[in-house]
Parts: C-alpha cells; structure tokens; sequence
C-alpha cells in the first residue's frame, strides 16, 4: 500500500470511530471541567495538593479513577459499536489499524488523565495519576469486550415480564448510559461535598444542597434511560396490544424502572457527599433521606415525561428537553422550600406519573 | 354460538382517505380464515386493528365476545416480523408469556418449531424465517382463542411451512379460530376454510 492509501485508511477509521467516541466523551469532559473549576476555582486546590492527595488518600484516587473510567466507559464502547466499524475490518490494513486506531482514540478521549499527569509532574504524583490513566484505559477496554451470556427468563405477570424486558432494552441498547449516569452521580456527589464543605452541623442546608445537586444529576442521568424505556414500548407495542394488557401494568412497569434508578442514582450522589464529607451520623442519614426524596421525586416525574413523549414524533428530544424541565422545576422548588420542597417534588412527581399513564 | 372473531363496519383513515373501510365479518372458533388482496389493499391494516396494535377509526372488533378488557386477547404475529431486537427469543416467549399471566411454551410448539436453536439468540440476529418461527411461537402461548397472523409464511422453508399448517391447525381443531393474510394461493389452499378478499380496503369477497 502506497503513503497516500494509509493515510486515505487511517482517515477513514478515526473518522469512523473517532465521531463515535468524541461524541460521548466531550460531555464528560465538559463535566469534568465543570467539577475542576469547581474544585481548582473555588477552593484554591493547586496540583501540588493532589499530588499530596495522590500520595496519601488512595480512597480519593479510588473515586477519581472509577469516575473516570465509567464517565468514559461509553466512549470506549461506542468505538466497538461504531456504524461502518464492521465494514472498515474488511478492508486491506485492518491488521494494522484495528489495533492502532482505537488505542489512538482512547489516548484522546482520555486526554485530560495525560493533562494532569503532566501538571503533577513537577511535584512527583505523575507517575500515579499516568498509572491510573493507563489502567482505567486498560479496564474501560476490557469492560467494552465483556458481554455476559443471556438466561432464560420466566416472569410470572405483565408487570415482571415488562420490568424485565426494559431493563434488557436499558442494559444491551444503552449500556453505555448506565455508566454515564454512574460517572454524573459521582461528580454530582463529589459537587455536593464540595457544596456543604464549611457548613456548621445542624445547618438546613447540610441536607438541602446535596439534595438539590442530587435532583439536577438524576434528572440528567435518567434522560437516556427514560428514553430507552419509551422505545422498548414503543417496539412492544404489538405484543402489548395482542395481550391486552392494562395500560396501569405499563406504566406501574415504567415506574419500577425509571424511578428505581432515579433511587439508585440518587442514592450513589448520597454516598459520595457522605464519604466525602463525612458528617455526623445523624445528618448523614438526613443526606441520605433528602437525596433518596429527591430521587424518587425526580424519577416518577420522568415517569409521566417518558409516558407522554411516547406519543411525541421526536420522542428522544421530548424526553431530554422533559428531563431539562424537570432538573430546573425540582432545583427550584428544593431550593426555595428545602424540606417542603421535597414534598412538593415528590408529589408532583407521583401525579405526573399518574396522570402520564392515563395518556 | 358467539364469533371468535367479530368484525363490524370496521374503518381507517389514513391521509384524508379510508384506507379500510366498512369491513364485517365473523369468524366462528374451529375455522381458519385467509385474507387475500393486493398490495396496499389494507389487509395488514385490518389484522392490527382486530389484534389491537392500531386504534380502530370506526366500527368494533370483538374477541370471543369481548370489545375490550383482558379476555380480548389474541396471538398475534405482526407483519414484517420485527420483534425487539435487544431480546433473545427465549426473553420474547418469557415477555408474551407473563403478558398472558405466567403461560408457558407447549412443548409441541417448540418441537413442531425446533426452537431450541435460536431460544438463546438475540432477535435481531436471526434471519426473516427464524423470526417468523419465533414470532409464530409467541403467538401460540397460552392457548389464545385467536390467532390473527400477518403473512406467517413469509420467509419459512419448507419444514416451517409444515409446522405452521400442523400448529395452526391444532389451535384451531382445540378450539381457536385463524385469520390469515398470505400472498401465497398454495398456503390458502392448504389451510384455509374460507377466503376473505379485500380490494381497496373493502371485502369483496
């Protein structure tokens, strides 16, 4: 092959698989540089004090490097899964580039771990934060070839086998999204640590802000699991229809799911702002009840967004502009009515389920 | 004797224009019907709305009786045969069958099908026929009173079209009836009791 065709190939697969992955790893990168400046920005933090951090707390890098990987988890994935990656493997020089091409992109995508190791350097924590970058790499690639064996199912009712066949729908066609929404409840905990850092014990807002910064991050998390939900149900349609099944079965079904992640989700931010933060015992528990209403709140609110966009002819936009309402709606109402605000979340969320499955 | 399948001045508008229209029938349990027309003749559209996939513009369809509710329910095999594709078939069968209160594949589908093959296979993996065969298995989960089948032929090889007359014949000798679109006369003539033809979106035979 001539210089001209291996560059013309070479071209042809980072386009291929760098569109790909450039377009979920920029909005982790945007959240990163939303938490750095938050970090870096407001408190003063200097690389010489992660460098410390590096040396002393390996739960710190713990969290930074699993934050990392799954924020970044999809990136990688999407490479695996690019359209036109299949046909590229028939072309002379796949031998090479096959190899070459993905390593390069998740170089790129994971520029901002070779960034800090590079700042650090000077001040000897490098070598640590290269060392991780190289084994979240190593593991992201490995999580992307992982694809676990199906089982055969036996669900008792309509509810169960809808439940099941949504979290498949969420698991095999938006994995991917699973992972991001882990990697927003991460930064979205660390955000709200960050946010209580200072605050005396017994504060109102020691509970109230990382529940905000909960209700923000799930609301974001769920856009791409609601819409997975809405087309599972939209491709199960005639199977629903034939068995004539109740409409509250499907949305009791969509409920379980969306809202049990909103739950999960949540739950995760919690755990963060609790490790981080490492308050009392009682006002950890009260963390923990805040983010869990405001989870709840938000996923059974993104319960009767998913019901009505089914309808939508742009159903994926109706559940991102849903989620982008719904995000500021719960912020607002928590921030102005702390503890009543989670209430009002909570019930506006119920009959914004409900009255979504009567659609 | 209450119709398995009723029909009546069954209509769709679609675009400004009835796409069917003013379509009665009744089909008694035990028979199996073939519903024959053209392209574009609105066989397809008359099938979704009996099994409920497509809102129905005018007119009621009623399943052993019953216009709504959960004893309305049929086995359906859709046309085009696109199941969900992140399922494996195995998943579809679990899904249709806790849909339909917890039945369970007959054994005598799943060896009339040969279905062992593809049960752990993601649908989206299968060619059109084994889709059709997975799609015909779901159908017949849990005994239906109906069965309203969209070109089920489409894409079988020989052995399939066996077992399709076999299992669709059984279902109706236990007491079902069948309303079948097929484009194929040798399939009509194989299965059918009685023909239903429509031209334009109205029977007229």
């Amino acid at each position: 092959m001539t210089v001209a065709a291996w560059t013309r190939l070479g071209r042809a697969w980072l386009g291929t698989l760098g569109r790909a992955a450039l377009a979920r790893a920029v909005p982790a990168w945007a959240g990163a540089l939303i938490v750095g400046a938050a970090v870096f920005g407001g408190n003063g933090l200097r690389p010489v004090h992660l460098a410390a951090i590096a040396a002393t707390s390996p739960a710190v890098i713990a969290v930074a490097a699993v934050g990392w990987l799954v924020l970044l988890a999809p990136a990688i994935a999407a490479m695996t899964a690019a359209p036109g990656a299949r046909y590229l493997r028939t072309l002379p020089g796949a031998a090479v580039a096959r190899p070459a091409a993905p390593l390069a992109i998740a170089l790129v995508v994971h520029a901002p771990w070779g960034g800090l190791a590079i700042a650090t350097a000077p001040v000897g924590g490098g070598l640590t934060w290269l060392g991780l970058a190289l084994a979240s790499l190593a593991l992201a690639a490995a999580l992307a070839r992982l694809t676990p064996a199906p089982r055969r199912p036996r669900w008792r009712g309509p509810r169960a086998a809808l439940v099941g066949a949504h979290l498949r729908a969420i698991a095999r066609r938006r994995g991917g999204s699973v992972a991001f929404a882990a990697g927003l409840a991460l930064l979205g905990g660390a955000l709200g640590a960050a946010m209580i850092d200072g605050e005396p014990a017994g504060a109102a807002t020691l509970a109230i802000l990382p529940a905000a910064c909960a209700a923000a991050v799930t609301a974001c998390a769920l856009a791409a699991i609601a819409s997975a939900v809405v087309d599972d149900r939209r491709a199960l349609g005639p199977w629903l229809a034939a068995a004539a099944s109740r409409p509250t079965s499907a949305t009791t079904a969509a409920a379980l799911v969306i809202a049990g992640a909103g739950l999960a989700c949540a739950a995760a931010v919690a755990a963060v702002v609790v490790t981080l933060a490492a308050p009392s015992a009682s006002a950890g528990a009260t963390i923990v009840g805040a983010c869990g209403a405001a989870g709840l709140g938000v996923g059974l609110a993104m319960t009767g967004v998913a019901e009505r966009a089914r309808g939508a002819r742009r159903p994926g936009q109706a559940v991102a502009a849903g989620a982008g309402a719904v995000a500021l709606l719960a912020v607002l109402a928590i921030g102005l009515w702390a503890a009543r605000g989670l209430g009002v979340v909570v019930g506006l969320g119920a009959a914004a389920a409900v009255g979504g499955g009567r659609r | 004797m209450t119709a398995a399948i009723e029909a009546r001045g069954l209509g769709k508008r679609r675009g400004g224009r009835w796409v069917v229209d003013d379509v009665s029938f009744a089909i008694a349990p035990g028979e199996i019907v073939a519903l024959c027309g053209g392209n574009g003749a609105g066989k397809s559209t008359t099938l979704a709305m009996i099994a409920g996939a497509l809102t129905i513009d005018r007119g009621w369809v009623a399943i052993a009786g019953a216009t709504s509710g959960p004893r309305r329910w049929v086995g359906y095999v859709p046309e085009g045969a696109d199941p969900p594709d992140h399922l494996t078939a195995a998943e579809l069968w679990a899904l249709v069958g806790g849909l339909r209160a917890g039945a369970a594949m007959p054994p005598a589908v799943a060896d009339a099908l040969a279905l062992e093959a593809i049960a752990d296979r993601r649908l989206g993996q299968l060619s059109l026929g084994q889709r059709r065969r997975a799609c015909l298995a779901a159908a017949l989960i849990g005994g239906p009173p109906a069965l309203i089948l969209d070109e089920p032929d489409n894409g079988l090889d020989a052995d399939g079209l066996t077992a399709l007359a076999a299992l669709v014949t059984a279902a109706t000798a236990a007491g079902a009836a069948a309303l079948i679109a097929t484009h194929d006369p040798a399939v009509q003539d194989r299965l059918a009791t009685r023909r239903l033809v429509l031209e334009r979106g109205r029977l007229v035979g």
